[in-house]
C-alpha cells in the first residue's frame, strides 16, 4: 500500500520521463516483432504492417499502461461526475425539481442556523456569563420592577451568594460637537460595572470610586460603535473632552465591539446605551426604585441559593417595617442569559425544528424522484452490472450523482440563505437580540455542508442500496416500463409520502397555532389607534433649558409649528409612548383618604399636553382633555385612566377630585382630575393595566421639582405614510434649536409590530415553511402517483378493456394516494400533539392542542393531497386501452 | 471502456500479472521476451497482447515487485530489462499458493459434477 503510493508519487515527480520510457519500450517491442516476421519470410513492409497491427492500438496500450501509475480513484470519480452531469442534462425537469427543492430546504436551514448560532449560541460579551444574574423587584401590581439604591447596597454587602453587584440607570444624552448632534442611549453606572460584568475596556480604563463620588460626573466610557462612527476610530480618543448635554466630559475608555449592558439586548434595545458615566449609590434612598442591577455569583453559589437569600432578606426587612407587608415585596434573580433569551430562545428552536422538518421533506421528495429515476434506469444499471460493474462501483456512481445534485443545491441554497440572512441581520435588536451579528460565516458554511452530506445520505443511499442488491436477471428479463413496481418498492415510496405528509401536518399545525396567537394578540384592545401616527423622542439639555418657562416655550413653539405643517391632524407630547417603553409608578396621596401606616397609593406617571393623548388615539371617557390653558400659572390639573378611577375613587365621580404626587421632604400641590381616559396597554400587549395619571406637562415642575425636558412628540397624520413627515418635522426642530437631535423615530404601527415581534417572527417563518412543506408534500404525492399510473398503464388498460369505468379507475388511483395521505395525517397529528406542547410559552389565547387548528390543518392537507392525487387519477382515465396494450 | 485483453476476460483477472512475474522470476527479461516465452510455454494457448502485457508490467512496477533498467538486448538495441525484487518473490509465492488452492477447489467441484 505505502510502497505503491510512494512509487506513484516518485513517478509523478519524474514527470514526462516515464511516458518517454514507455514509448521507447513499445517501439522496441514493435521492432522485435518486425524482425521476427521478416525472419519468418514476410516482405519488410508487410512485416512492419503486421507488427503494428499486432501491437494493437499503440496509443491505447500506452494509455492502459499509464493508468497503472495514476491515481485511478480520482479519474474514476471525475468520470462518475461526468456521467452524472450527462444524466442530469438528459432529465432537466427532474434535475430542476430536485435542485430547487433541496436548495430551499438547505437554504432555509442554513439561514435559521445562522440566526441560532449568532443569537443564541454565541457567547455573551461577559466573562463567565453563566454566573451573572439580574436582580428584580416584585410587589403587588408590579411583576418586575427596578431596585432602589439601598437595596443594591444590601445585595452588595449582605448576600453571600453574590460576589459583587453593579447597578445602572438608563437615560438618554445629547452628544454635540464633531458634526450633527446625536441623541444616544446612556447609562449612569456604578464604578464596578465593568468588573462585575467581566468586560475590560478595549482602550483606556473603567471608572474609579472617586470619579463616581463626584457631584457631576466628568468622565465617560463610550461604546466601540460610537467611537467608530462619530470619532472615526480616532486613536487619540482617550482624554478627549466631548460635550454631553452641554457639559464637557472626558473620555477615559472605549469598550470592545459587541459590548452592551444586559438591558441593551431587550429592555433598552430601541436605544442601546453607548455612553456610560459613573454614579454613586445613595444609601438613604430605599423608596425610589429606578435601578437595574446585575450580580456575579460567588464561586460555586447557585441561582437557587441567591434567590433564597434575597427572598429571606426581604422578609427580614418587611418584618422590620421597611416595606409594607401588604406590598408583598419580594426580589427575584434571573440569569442574564434567561433575561435576554427567554422569549426568543424557544421561538428560535421551534423555527429551527420546523426548518429541519422542511429539509427532511425536501430530502424525502428528492429520494422519491431518485427512486423514480432509478426505476427508469433499472435496465441501464442492470446492463452495467451484468457487464461486470461491481455493486460497490454502482453504489459509488449513485452516490456521486447525489453529491453532484447536492453541490448544485448547496450553491443555490447558499444564495437563498444569504438573502434570508440579510433580512434577519437588518431586523431591529428590539425584535431579535443581536440581530446585527447574524452573518454567513465559516461555521454556518460548515453546517450547511454538513447538512449536504446528511442530505446525500438521506436520499442517495436508499436507491444506492437497492441498486447494490438489484437482481440483474430479473431486471433484464422485465421489459422496461412494463413491470408494475415491485411491492417493496411501492412500500418504500409510500413510506416516503407518508413521512412527508406527517411532517407537513406538524408544520401546518404549528403555523396555525402561531396564526391564532397573533390573531388573539391583535384582537386585544390596546386603547390607542396606532395607524397614521408618527412618534419621536426629544430631550432638552439642562444647560440651555434651565427654567420651566424656557423649557415650556420651546415645547409650545415646536407643537405650534408642527401642527401648522400640512398633513398633521393632531400633535402633542407624552412622556412615554405605550408599548415602546415601560412605565413605572410614583407614590401618590389621594385627598380625603388616609393611608394606613407604612402603605401608600401609587400610579404610573405620564405627563402630556393638549394634543398628545389625542394624537395617539386615546379615548376620553369623561371630563375634558388637557388644554393649552393648563399653563404653569393655571390651576394644577391631570388626566387619570380608568384603572386609577376604579382603584382610588371606586364609588364616586373622580372629576374634580384631587390627589398629589409624593416627593421626599417637599410640599407638592394638590392636582385636580379634569378628565378620565380609557385604559391603554403600556408595558406590553399582554401586560397588566395599572392606575396611571397624565400630569399637565407645563406644570410638571410644580409636582416634581424640575421641568419636563424629555418627551415623545406624537403626531397624527392625515397622510398614509407617517414617515413622510420626518423631514418637515426635522426642519422645524432645527429652526428652533440646531443642536437638538431627534431619536427613536417610529410609526405607531411599527411600535405595535415590535411589541408582537417574537410571535410575528415565529408565526411568519412557520407560515412560510408550512406552505413550502405543503407544496413539497403535494409535489411528492403527485410525482409518486403519476409514476405509479405510468407504471400501471397496462394494468389500467386491461381493466378498462374488460369494462372498468372512469369512476373505477379514478377510485383505484385515488385510493392509493389517499390511503398514504390519511396515514401521514394520522401520524402527523399524533406527532403535532407532542410537538405543540413545546410551544406553550409562545402561545397566547390558544391552547397547544386547539382542536380547531388541528382540524383545519388536517383538512387543508387532505384537500391539497386530494387535488394532487386527482390529477394523475384523471390522467389514468385517459389511457387508451388499445394503445396501452399494444405498447408491449 | 473495458478494454481488457482476450486473456483477462478468459482467465481469472490478475492471472496475467502472476504469470508475468513467474517468467521474470526465472531470469530478467524484456517485454518482448516475456510475451514470446509465455506463448512458447503455453504452446501458443496464451496469446499475450501487448496492450495487456505492458499495463501488467506497469502494475508490477508500481507495486515494487519488479524493477526495470535499460540494457543491451540480443538485437543490439537498448531494451528495458525487468528483474524481480524480494517482495516480488514473496508475492509470487503467495499468489502461487492461492492458485494451487483455487485450482484444487475447482478441480474438486468439476470431479464431483
Amino acid at each position: 500500500m505505502w510502497t505503491r503510493l510512494w512509487n506513484k508519487l516518485r513517478a509523478f515527480g519524474a514527470g514526462g520521463k516515464r511516458d518517454r520510457e514507455l514509448a521507447d519500450e513499445l517501439d522496441f517491442h514493435r521492432a522485435m516483432l518486425e524482425r521476427d516476421r521478416t525472419r519468418a519470410g514476410l516482405a519488410p513492409d508487410a512485416a512492419s504492417r503486421d507488427a503494428r497491427r499486432r501491437i494493437g492500438n499503440v496509443a491505447m496500450a500506452h494509455e492502459d499502461a499509464r493508468r497503472a501509475w495514476t491515481f485511478t480513484w480520482l479519474e474514476t470519480w471525475a468520470r462518475d461526475v461526468r456521467v452524472a452531469l450527462r444524466g442530469y442534462r438528459r432529465a432537466p425537469g427532474f434535475t430542476l425539481a430536485a435542485v430547487v427543492t433541496l436548495a430551499l430546504g438547505l437554504g432555509a436551514s442554513t439561514a435559521i442556523f445562522s440566526v441560532v448560532r449568532h443569537v443564541l449560541l454565541a457567547p455573551l460579551p461577559y466573562r463567565d456569563p453563566a454566573r451573572l444574574a439580574l436582580v428584580w423587584n416584585k410587589w403587588v401590581g408590579f411583576d418586575k420592577t427596578w431596585l432602589s439604591d439601598a437595596e443594591v447596597i444590601d445585595y452588595q454587602t449582605r448576600i453571600a451568594a453574590f460576589q459583587s453587584v453593579a447597578a445602572w440607570n438608563t437615560l438618554t444624552a445629547n452628544v454635540t460637537g464633531d458634526g450633527d448632534p446625536v441623541r444616544v442611549g446612556a447609562a449612569l453606572v456604578t464604578a464596578n460595572i465593568f468588573d462585575v460584568l467581566g468586560a475590560a475596556p478595549l482602550m483606556g480604563r473603567g471608572f474609579t470610586e472617586a470619579e463616581a463620588a463626584a457631584d457631576v460626573p466628568v468622565v465617560v466610557v463610550i461604546s466601540y460603535g460610537l467611537w467608530q462612527q462619530r470619532y472615526g476610530s480616532a486613536p487619540d480618543i482617550i482624554g478627549r473632552v466631548i460635550p454631553i448635554d452641554g457639559v464637557g466630559r472626558t473620555i477615559v475608555g472605549v469598550m470592545p465591539p459587541g459590548f452592551q449592558l444586559p438591558t441593551d439586548y431587550v429592555i433598552s434595545a430601541e436605544e442601546p446605551t453607548m455612553v456610560w458615566a459613573p454614579f454613586k449609590l445613595n444609601s438613604r434612598n430605599r423608596g425610589s426604585h429606578s435601578l437595574y442591577a446585575v450580580a456575579r455569583f460567588a464561586p460555586s453559589a447557585t441561582l437557587a441559593e441567591a434567590s433564597a437569600q434575597v427572598t429571606s432578606l426581604a422578609a427580614v426587612h418587611t418584618r422590620e417595617g421597611l416595606y409594607d407587608a401588604r406590598m408583598r415585596f419580594s426580589p427575584f434573580v434571573v440569569r442574564v442569559s434567561d433575561e435576554i433569551f427567554a422569549t426568543i430562545e424557544p421561538a428560535l428552536w421551534l423555527v429551527f425544528g420546523a426548518v429541519g422538518c422542511l429539509l427532511l421533506i425536501a430530502c424525502a421528495n428528492v429520494a422519491n424522484l431518485q427512486l423514480v429515476r432509478a426505476d427508469a434506469r433499472a435496465r441501464e444499471i442492470s446492463v452495467r452490472s451484468a457487464l461486470g460493474a461491481g455493486g460497490g462501483r454502482l453504489v459509488r456512481q449513485l452516490i456521486t450523482e447525489g453529491v453532484v445534485l447536492v453541490v448544485a443545491a448547496l450553491a443555490l441554497g447558499l444564495g437563498v440563505a444569504a438573502v434570508m440572512i440579510r433580512a434577519f441581520a437588518s431586523m431591529s435588536q428590539a425584535m431579535l437580540p443581536r440581530a446585527g451579528a447574524i452573518s454567513l460565516d465559516a461555521g454556518v458554511f460548515a453546517f450547511s455542508c454538513g447538512l449536504g452530506v446528511v442530505a446525500v445520505l438521506c436520499f442517495g443511499l436508499v436507491p444506492a442500496r437497492r441498486a447494490a442488491r438489484a437482481n440483474v436477471v430479473d431486471a433484464l428479463k422485465d421489459g422496461a416500463g412494463t413491470v408494475s413496481a415491485g411491492v417493496s418498492r411501492r412500500r418504500l415510496r409510500g413510506a416516503l409520502v407518508v413521512a412527508e405528509m406527517a411532517l407537513a401536518v406538524v408544520l401546518l399545525t404549528g403555523a396555525g397555532l402561531m396564526a391564532r396567537t397573533l390573531w388573539s394578540l391583535y384582537a386585544i384592545h390596546l386603547g390607542i389607534q396606532p395607524s397614521h401616527v408618527l412618534t419621536m423622542r426629544l430631550a432638552l439639555p439642562e444647560t440651555k433649558y434651565d427654567t420651566p418657562e424656557r423649557t415650556q416655550v420651546f415645547w409650545d413653539e415646536l407643537a405650534a409649528r408642527v401642527r401648522a405643517l400640512p398633513g398633521v391632524a393632531h400633535a402633542g407630547y407624552l412622556r412615554l409612548v405605550p408599548l415602546a417603553s415601560s412605565i413605572g409608578d410614583w407614590g401618590v396621596q389621594i385627598e380625603g383618604v388616609t393611608p394606613e401606616a407604612g402603605s401608600y397609593a401609587s400610579a404610573d406617571w405620564q405627563y402630556a399636553n393638549a394634543g398628545g393623548p389625542e394624537a395617539l388615539g386615546e379615548r376620553l371617557v369623561r371630563g375634558r382633555w388637557l388644554s393649552d390653558q393648563d399653563t404653569i400659572h393655571a390651576p394644577d390639573v391631570a388626566l387619570i385612566n380608568d384603572a386609577m378611577a376604579r382603584a382610588y375613587w371606586p364609588a364616586t365621580d373622580p372629576i374634580g377630585r384631587r390627589f398629589r404626587m409624593i416627593s421626599d421632604g417637599a410640599d407638592r400641590p394638590w392636582i385636580t382630575v379634569v378628565g378620565v381616559v380609557g385604559d391603554v396597554r403600556h408595558n406590553g400587549i399582554t401586560g397588566p393595566i395599572k392606575p396611571k395619571f397624565y400630569r399637565a406637562m407645563a406644570q410638571w415642575s410644580r409636582s416634581a421639582g424640575g421641568p419636563a425636558r424629555d418627551a415623545a412628540l406624537i403626531i397624527k397624520t392625515t397622510t398614509a405614510n407617517p414617515y413622510a413627515l420626518i423631514d418637515p418635522v426635522r426642519r422645524v426642530v432645527r429652526q428652533l434649536d440646531p443642536n437638538l437631535p431627534i431619536a427613536a423615530i417610529q410609526s405607531g404601527d411599527d411600535i405595535v409590530a415590535r411589541a408582537v415581534a417574537t410571535p410575528r417572527l415565529t408565526g411568519s417563518l412557520l407560515g412560510v415553511f408550512a406552505v413550502l412543506a405543503l407544496l413539497l408534500a403535494a409535489v411528492g404525492i403527485y410525482g409518486v402517483l403519476s409514476y405509479v399510473v405510468s407504471q400501471r398503464r397496462r394494468e389500467i388498460g386491461i381493466r378498462m378493456a374488460i369494462g372498468a369505468g372512469r369512476g373505477e379507475v379514478i377510485r383505484l388511483v385515488l385510493s392509493g394516494g389517499l390511503a398514504w395521505s390519511a396515514a401521514g395525517l394520522a401520524i402527523g397529528l399524533a406527532v403535532a400533539l407532542a410537538a405543540t406542547r413545546a410551544m406553550r410559552t409562545l402561545l397566547y389565547g390558544v391552547a397547544p392542542f386547539d382542536a380547531m387548528t388541528f382540524a383545519s390543518a388536517g383538512a387543508l392537507l387532505l384537500f391539497v393531497a386530494a387535488v394532487a392525487c386527482l390529477l394523475p387519477a384523471i390522467r389514468a382515465t385517459r389511457i387508451n386501452p388499445v394503445r396501452a396494450l399494444r405498447a408491449e | 471502456m473495458r478494454n481488457r485483453t482476450s486473456l483477462s476476460s478468459e482467465i481469472l483477472p490478475g492471472t496475467l500479472d502472476v504469470l508475468v512475474l513467474k517468467v521474470i522470476a526465472r531470469e530478467p527479461a524484456h517485454g518482448y521476451a516475456i510475451a514470446r516465452h509465455l506463448e512458447r510455454v503455453s504452446g501458443d494457448a496464451l496469446r499475450v497482447g501487448e496492450s495487456a502485457l505492458y499495463p501488467a508490467l506497469q502494475r508490477l512496477l508500481v507495486n515494487g515487485w519488479v524493477t526495470a533498467e535499460w540494457g543491451e538486448s540480443d538485437l543490439g538495441r537498448r531494451a528495458r530489462i525487468y528483474r524481480i525484487t524480494r517482495s516480488g518473490r514473496k508475492r509470487l509465492a503467495q499468489e502461487a499458493a492461492e492458485f494451487e488452492r483455487l485450482s484444487g477447489v475447482i478441480n474438486a467441484i468439476l470431479r464431483e459434477a
